[in-house]
């Protein structure tokens, strides 16, 4: 008897309990007990037609970053050496003759040495052009002559053996050896050696003293 | 993550900028801007680059092959050789470019050119294969 009243008051106490949940439920709309979202349920208005990734904003910040890091780098390295050239020297082919011309070209005397007494017999040394500070050329032996820079590569091209120049002694694989003097600067030397080459010379080189290792003066 | 890759990025950028320009291995010169532009563009090939570091009035503080730095005096230069030959062991076709300011008198870019064809002697390189080239400037004059 004790245990069915025990039974009746725990089952009394549970729909109490009950009764007070759905008591609660029913004064908060939005707190449903046991009560799942529908099968058709849909997204409100203001959520629809977005993806999820879409809450997330992207940060631009970052790309931009990069983007001016490469613009930095490509403009930085496209101005080294976008600028330079470079001419092909013939330093090889010269040092068997020079060896012998270093010793014309320590006599510092502007007149270039008379040797050759036959007009036909020409030196097949190399030619000789010689650089002064002020950047006048004086040509050595077969030419001998005295050129202002604007007008070398035209007369040395006159000089020539080919067409047009009736005149031209000089095959193009005839050595031309410039020495420009000690004080004179790079960029007369430079010039000398374009014209050089300009005019049609394909050996073309600067004049190397044997004694090479002394510097300045 | 972010700024670790843009602390990446600055990095990447960083020491790729800084090979370049140690490979270009420039000092900061005027070159010479010859105006019959009988100069080429270099053909990107393998090439060492012995630099005349202009001084004033004229002179030459020294010599640079690489990022080594040489004293303009005999011993300087002598290690210069050395240099340059150790540079083209094995490799004779490598192109030896020298680059000298415009201003630099000729008797301080000799001694480069001269340590060039030492450096080709002493390494026993055939000199007709050799190649020596000099840096200027394109664009000059009337082309």
């Amino acid at each position: 008897m004790a245990e069915t009243a025990d039974e009746l008051q725990s089952a009394h106490a549970a729909r109490n309990a009950l009764d007070a949940l759905n008591a609660l439920a029913a004064a908060l709309p939005d707190a449903r007990v046991g009560h799942r979202p529908r099968r058709g349920w849909r997204a409100p208005r203001r959520l629809r037609g977005r993806s999820l990734g879409a809450a997330i904003s992207t940060n631009m910040t970052p790309m931009i970053d990069v983007v001016f890091q490469l613009l930095v780098f490509f403009i930085a390295t496209t101005r080294y050496a976008s600028d330079e050239r470079v001419i092909a020297m013939d330093l090889s082919r010269r040092v068997a003759v020079t060896a012998k011309d270093a010793a014309h070209s320590e006599t510092v005397a502007p007149v270039p040495p008379s040797i050759p007494l036959d007009p036909f017999a020409m030196r097949d040394e190399a030619l000789h052009l010689e650089v002064r500070v002020d950047g006048t050329i004086v040509a050595g032996a077969p030419l001998r002559r005295t050129f202002t820079p604007s007008e070398l590569r035209t007369a040395l091209a006159n000089e020539l053996r080919g067409s047009g120049h009736p005149n031209g002694m000089f095959e193009p694989a005839f050595p031309v050896v410039i020495a420009p003097a000690d004080n004179a600067p790079w960029e007369i030397a430079v010039e000398v050696l374009d014209a050089a080459v300009a005019a049609g010379f394909r050996n073309v080189g600067f004049e190397q003293r044997t004694a090479g290792t002394e510097v300045g003066q | 993550m972010t700024p670790l890759i843009d602390m990446a990025f600055l990095l990447i950028v960083f020491f790729v900028l800084v090979s370049q320009v140690t490979s270009a291995e420039m000092v900061d010169l005027s070159l010479p801007r010859p105006t019959s532009g009988t100069a080429k563009q270099p053909d990107g090939s393998e090439r060492i680059v012995v630099n005349v570091i202009p001084a004033t009035d004229g002179g030459a503080a020294g010599y640079r092959l690489g990022k080594r730095d040489f004293t303009a005096d005999t011993a300087g230069l002598q290690q210069l050789v050395t240099a340059i030959a150790q540079a083209m062991k094995g490799r004779p076709s490598v192109e030896v470019n020298i680059r000298a300011d415009r201003a630099t008198a000729y008797s301080w870019v000799r001694p480069a050119m001269t340590a060039v064809a030492d450096a080709l002697t002493e390494s026993g390189i055939d000199r007709t294969r050799a190649r020596v080239r000099l840096v200027v400037l394109g664009g000059g004059g009337n082309g």
